[in-house]
């Protein structure tokens, strides 16, 4: 394993972010990062979440859903999202926030990696639609705090996802597990 | 001054170059600077961050490039891979930030994709603790907050 140089520098000057001086990958701004993660794999971008909190939230930031947690009761802005995901099925992140409403699944069918969170009631209206499509693509798919929706659709899902490869559910009660998530 | 078709670029620490100019606007900040104001087309135009050692080094690039994006049989698009591939090859990692903080800044999209991919690449299948010693990334997170983005977050092993 290469270990380097520039470890032995000192570490305590720090930034207005709290970012060491000497760490200079961390003092990119954060459109630099976003760039660097579009050239990973999602594996890798996603793992880069645990380094340090500079990068804890980094790999969510899709390019172009920078500001969504704030605008996300912004109905037209939600409507965009679709074809946003979908023109850049290469990127294949897309968080959803526990208030966004998405009237139609379209887009996310194309999709790698989705991560789901919050209750999103509207999302049993979809079981028909959802039932009788298939995830191509989809490899990795994360269920965040409160999924009890999704989770109940999980069974169609997972029959129709060929490719996953990982699951994790977060945050929810065991008993409810296994009542609801049946192979 | 430059001559009629050259632009005169300074760095922060005051090194200026005369550079023609279909080289200076491969960077868009530049080119929407000389498209709005016909005066920086006239006189020196300053690079706000980026010293000589780096401004040269830009400029060695987008010299290249903007030459082969004008007359494709001098410089093929093989020539130009091997050009790319030693340019980042041989940057030590002060300058490869440097550098991409400058792209960022100029956006020099075609520079700033290479040494974006040149990062990726030092990422790319290693674990968290060889990328925090490469980089020099200091993990300022608690045991217990590490516990649980551990527990949250599905590929970081």
């Amino acid at each position: 394993m290469a270990t380097s140089a520039s470890n032995s520098k000192r570490q305590k000057l720090t930034n207005q972010k709290g970012v060491s001086v000497d760490d200079r990958i961390g003092n990119l701004p954060d459109s630099a990062l976003l760039r660097i993660l579009s050239f990973l794999p999602t594996k890798d971008a996603v793992g880069t979440g645990v380094l340090s909190k500079r990068w804890e939230y980094v790999w969510t930031t899709n390019f172009q859903l920078l500001d969504l947690e704030d605008r996300i009761s912004d109905h037209l802005l939600i409507t965009n999202i679709d074809s946003l995901v979908e023109a850049h099925v290469d990127i294949n992140i897309c968080c959803f926030h526990p208030e966004s409403v998405i009237k139609s699944f379209e887009a996310f069918y194309n999709v790698k990696f989705l991560s789901l969170s919050g209750n999103m009631p509207w999302a049993s209206s979809l079981r028909e639609e959802i039932l009788s499509r298939k995830f191509l693509n989809l490899t990795h798919l994360i269920l965040g705090r409160g999924c009890y929706v999704w989770l109940r659709l999980m069974p169609y899902v997972l029959a129709n996802s060929e490719n996953l490869e990982a699951l994790n559910v977060q945050g929810m009660p065991k008993e409810y597990l296994s009542e609801q998530v049946v192979d | 001054m430059a001559s009629k078709g050259n632009l005169t670029l300074k760095s922060c620490n005051g090194k200026e170059f005369i550079v023609e100019e279909k080289v200076a606007v491969m960077s868009t900040t530049i080119k929407n600077m000389v498209d709005v104001d016909d005066s920086f087309a006239q006189g020196v135009i300053p690079i706000i961050g980026v010293d000589g050692k780096i401004l040269a080094k830009l400029i060695e690039y987008c010299k290249e490039h903007a030459e082969a994006d004008e007359d494709e049989e001098v410089k093929s698009e093989e020539y130009l891979k091997k050009f790319d591939e030693k340019f980042v090859d041989e940057l030590n990692l002060n300058d490869l930030y440097d550098l991409l903080k400058a792209s960022n800044y100029l956006e020099i999209t075609k520079l700033l994709n290479l040494l974006c991919q040149k990062v990726a690449s030092m990422i790319k299948g290693k674990k968290p603790e060889e990328i925090r010693r490469i980089f020099n990334i200091k993990n300022d997170f608690t045991p217990e907050e590490e516990e649980e983005i551990n527990r949250q977050n599905p590929w970081a092993f």
